[in-house]
């Protein structure tokens, strides 16, 4: 009897969703955390790697990702729509900045000119690759 | 009409108290990784099985007689020597962890467990080399690159090692070994192609033969020549070989400073012998390996040696671990 209403709770389209969303925070703070320990690997090199497997927190985030990917092919998700909502402007900004930072950081030994065309290489290449995935 | 997605009622409670637990699993994982920064700890083992395995970070088993033990088969009252290397001399607690061959146990009529401790001193490995005969004359061989000397070249610093050149691993290898950095010479390609290529010198490598030890409390220098340590008798003699270099600090309390405990035995299928002890005493002794002596009454044998080195978490050792933190980031940015 208790295994039959176990079995159910997979059956109703709530508890997908609630996973769903489950999926979207752990995976959101995964993200925010590994943000974290790259940074505190650019200010420390070998300090986060000689104590975590960042490799391993990196396949960690895919098998969420994927999860994630693989829970929103439920019927639950049928009905729901593509998403035309928009990414929030500050989130894109203190992505920039921060991703800009990190690249300064790992260039601050070069001299002077090597980290201006190496910072301009990455920006131009990194619009490149915008342009390509983002916009038609 | 466009679908947006939420939760259904009846399953909302339920999300929001997975999500504050989700919350507090990450909150807790934050914590403890800042345990483990704040008071870090050292994890070394020996396989007794695989003696040749790469993970094996327990050095050179052997007996006091300098004969080979790392297959695990410990005679009765023969001390077993290992090494263990350490990124950092000041560890409050040392924990010892043996796992013995049950196959050997079981092989033997009317087997009794032995008792025994584990005592442990620390210094440099060069220091704990037997004492040869003392050195009574001038070095006769004053080149300015010899056995001993570093060097730089390209972008490494490297180490004379009898007719090899070494690469150093790292800075704090460098450092951790007690080498100082005035003592680098710049190499030229010729110097380097005068010596064959070596093995990369890594946290633990014995100091090679060339190298001028300086008992600090004592004031007595030793030469490391061909497995020994000799006696240097005079200043003019210790000079003639330091060459306007720095010796190797080391000091004569490593030989009786010295931290045990008594092991005792527990599991229920396979029995290990365990204990644990501090260490406080041994910090401010310089070098970068504990010996570690391991003595029972009976013939044993063993399967694996795990050993751990941990901080005592109190505010002291918290504000090191700080300290070294803000080290190396004003380090890393040329300061």
């Amino acid at each position: 009897m208790n295994i039959q209403r176990f079995t159910t709770i997979f059956k109703q389209d709530g508890f997908w969703l609630m996973l769903h969303f489950l999926l979207r925070d752990a995976l959101a703070l995964s993200l925010l955390a590994f943000a974290g320990l790259m940074t505190i690997e650019g200010l420390m090199p070998g300090f986060v790697s000689g104590h975590l497997n960042l490799a391993k927190v990196l396949f960690a985030i895919a098998l969420l990702f994927f999860a994630f990917i693989g829970i929103g092919q439920q019927p639950a998700f049928a009905k729901a729509t593509a998403w035309q909502g928009k990414t929030s402007k500050w989130l894109i900004t203190g992505l920039l900045f921060w991703s800009s930072l990190l690249i300064l950081n790992s260039l601050i030994k070069f001299p002077l000119y090597a980290i201006v065309i190496t910072f301009l290489l990455t920006a131009v290449i990194g619009k490149l690759l915008y342009d390509e995935f983002f916009t038609k | 009409m466009t679908h947006t997605l939420s939760i259904p009622k009846p399953w909302q409670a339920r999300y929001n108290i997975a999500r504050v637990l989700l919350v507090l699993a990450f909150t807790f994982a934050a914590a403890y990784f800042a345990f483990l920064v704040l008071f870090p700890s050292q994890s070394l083992v020996f396989d007794f099985k695989n003696p040749q395995a790469s993970k094996n970070t327990l050095l050179d088993p052997r007996g006091a007689d300098d004969s080979i033990l790392d297959k695990g088969n410990i005679p009765a009252l023969m001390p077993l020597l290992v090494d263990a290397p350490v990124m950092r001399g000041d560890y409050s607690l040392f924990h010892i962890n043996i796992l013995t061959d049950s196959k050997f146990t079981k092989s033997k009529a009317n087997f009794t467990w032995p008792t025994g401790e584990t005592t442990l001193r620390k210094s440099y490995r060069a220091f704990f080399l037997p004492i040869g005969s003392p050195i009574t004359e001038i070095n006769p061989n004053q080149t300015a690159i010899h056995s001993g000397s570093l060097l730089s070249f390209a972008d490494g610093v490297f180490l004379i090692d009898g007719n090899l050149v070494r690469p150093i691993g790292d800075a704090s290898i460098f450092e951790n070994l007690g080498y100082d950095w005035d003592d680098v010479m710049p190499a030229s390609e010729e110097d380097m192609g005068a010596y064959e290529k070596g093995k990369i010198v890594t946290l633990g490598n014995i100091h090679p033969d060339g190298t001028v030890l300086h008992e600090i409390d004592t004031d007595a220098y030793f030469l490391i020549r061909d497995g020994e340590k000799h006696p240097l008798l005079n200043k003019s003699i210790s000079q003639s070989y330091l060459q306007g270099t720095h010796p190797i600090e080391i000091s004569s309390a490593s030989s009786t400073v010295i931290q045990g405990c008594i092991l005792t035995i527990s599991g229920l299928f396979s029995k290990n012998y365990a204990c644990e002890t501090p260490i406080d005493a041994l910090a401010p002794l310089p070098g970068d390996t504990f010996q570690i002596s391991t003595q029972l009454d009976q013939e044993i044998a063993f399967q694996t040696m795990d050993i751990e080195f941990t901080d005592t978490v109190n505010i002291k050792n918290m504000r090191v671990s700080l300290s070294t933190i803000k080290q190396r980031i004003l380090a890393h940015y040329g300061q």
